[in-house]
């Protein structure tokens, strides 16, 4: 860097930061100087933490009285349902209201490839006590379902989407405690085109894992998020897969590739085309 | 700098018996339930109501949250309030929905529409609550309309700032200066009243 940055132009990178509207360059700037001036991660601190109170300025609304017993009876029926059902909560239980996703490959007919042993998805030993095929479609549409509400929740949170930032793929494996994996291993995509952000442990139900979260260099006005898994198997809820990759499309513009390296399970996801995450899936040394 | 407290005026021991009320209800404990719904429905109708501008919709977005809370298990009191996990779950639904909603331009025509009007609000009985509300009020009425509006269309809806510009008509590089701005001041402003409170 050639001169100091002032005081001012700082707390506006800062700000675009928590605002997720770095350009490439700034955010290039940002990463460097995040780990050279301590202020500047106070500063983003702060502001994510006054973003965080915005909802308290509001107009106060309550919501109709018959709300209440209309959401409780509604959490009772899905507690009774799932009892009914036999459901052992090992990780978030989804009630039929949030079935809403409309997938252009939908559960039935992942359930028909399935069946017809020529889809993308087999796993005939790792659900035995799941005796039917719909049991096992609805497993591994909510292992989908996971990855899907980690990566919006990620991109949504006002604190940013990693629990710690970096751009040095080496400092992930020193500062993610809850998951061993080599740097080799980690699904880095191409710096020519996109920018690692920080890292964050996962856990998804007995599978833990770990998300890197990347900005695409080509969305210069707007942060473009890519959540980069890399999932632990031995606490399998993934399938084994025949094809090299899985792609899927949401009705709602977000995509997801999936695909296995050894005894890792991989998936991109993001708010990009399905053609386009699928080559930058193609791009990580994995594959 | 001093930064500002993750909950500035919630004392840890809350969020210990919020977290103990939330531990009741995945037992299956559903008075503790309504005593959640009592504490937060109006913080997240309220978010609900402001992003999506439908009392429908806020009502099942209201109703989501709080199935969310307690069937899917995914609170974890070490990493935050449960204000904050609950206003973090609520805007990030309510942009869920924004999005999948069918056309611009019912969105548009929504956002034309004047305040909506809604049933007579009853104030939130949560001092603790009722005092943060009128700190950020305050803190919010420093900001210039185009930073507020701009502020909150990012915030409530998700907006990209390019989609922004093309609504307010105005530039990117505009838009992105009022919502810089705007957040740097509302944190300056929400420092100095939060530290005058002694709520820190």
């Amino acid at each position: 860097m050639s001169e100091p940055l002032d005081s001012e132009t700082l707390k506006e990178l800062a700000a675009g930061y928590v605002l997720g509207d770095l350009s490439s360059e700034e955010a290039e700037q940002f990463h460097q100087l995040v780990t050279q001036v301590p202020a500047l991660s106070i500063e983003v601190a702060a502001l994510q933490a006054a973003l965080h109170m915005m909802p308290y300025g509001l107009a106060e609304q309550r919501p109709n009285a018959e709300l209440r017993s209309r959401t409780i009876t509604a959490i009772q029926s899905a507690a009774i349902r799932a009892t009914e059902e036999g459901a052992v909560p090992s990780g978030p239980i989804k009630p039929q209201i949030f079935r809403k996703q409309r997938w252009v490959l939908g559960g039935i007919a992942a359930g028909v490839l399935m069946v017809l042993g020529i889809g993308v998805l087999q796993q005939p030993v790792k659900y035995a006590q799941q005796p039917t095929e719909t049991a096992q479609v609805e497993q591994v549409w909510a292992g989908f379902r996971q990855l899907l509400e980690d990566h919006h929740s990620a991109i949504d949170n006002p604190e940013g989407p990693a629990d710690f930032m970096t751009w040095q793929p080496e400092r992930v494996l020193t500062q993610l405690k809850d998951f061993q994996t080599t740097e080799a291993a980690l699904p880095m995509l191409p710096e020519s085109q996109a920018k690692l952000l920080g890292a964050s442990d996962c856990q998804f139900g007995k599978t833990s894992g770990l998300r890197l979260s990347f900005q695409m260099k080509d969305h210069p006005d707007k942060a473009q998020i890519v959540s980069a898994y890399q999932l632990d198997l031995e606490g399998d809820q993934f399938p084994q897969f025949v094809s090299s990759t899985i792609t899927l499309r949401q009705s709602d513009g977000t995509s997801i590739v999936l695909w296995r390296e050894e005894s890792y399970l991989y998936a991109l996801v993001a708010e990009l085309p399905s053609a386009d995450l699928d080559r930058l899936a193609h791009s990580v040394g994995q594959i | 700098m001093k930064p500002i407290a993750e909950e500035p005026n919630r004392p840890v021991t809350e969020r210990e018996a919020d977290s103990a009320l939330v531990d009741r209800v995945w037992q299956g404990d559903f008075a503790a339930l309504g005593m959640l719904y009592d504490q937060y429905s109006g913080l997240v109708y309220s978010i609900a109501l402001k992003a999506l501008r439908s009392v429908a919709e806020a009502e099942d977005l209201t109703q989501e949250v709080f199935m969310i809370l307690a069937r899917s298990h995914t609170y974890d009191p070490q990493r935050g309030a449960l204000a904050k996990y609950l206003t973090t779950l609520t805007r990030s639904r309510a942009i869920d929905r924004l999005r999948a909603r069918a056309t611009q331009q019912k969105y548009l025509t929504q956002w034309n529409q004047l305040q909506m009007s809604t049933e007579a609000a009853s104030p939130m009985n949560d001092a603790v609550q009722q005092e943060r509300r009128t700190v950020v009020r305050a803190a919010l009425s420093k900001l210039s309309d185009r930073q507020r509006e701009v502020l909150e269309l990012s915030y409530y809806e998700g907006q990209s700032q390019s989609d922004i510009a093309k609504r307010l008509n105005v530039p990117l590089g505009t838009v992105k200066s009022w919502a810089r701005r705007g957040l740097l001041q509302l944190k300056s402003q929400l420092l100095g009243q939060l530290e005058d409170d002694s709520v820190l």
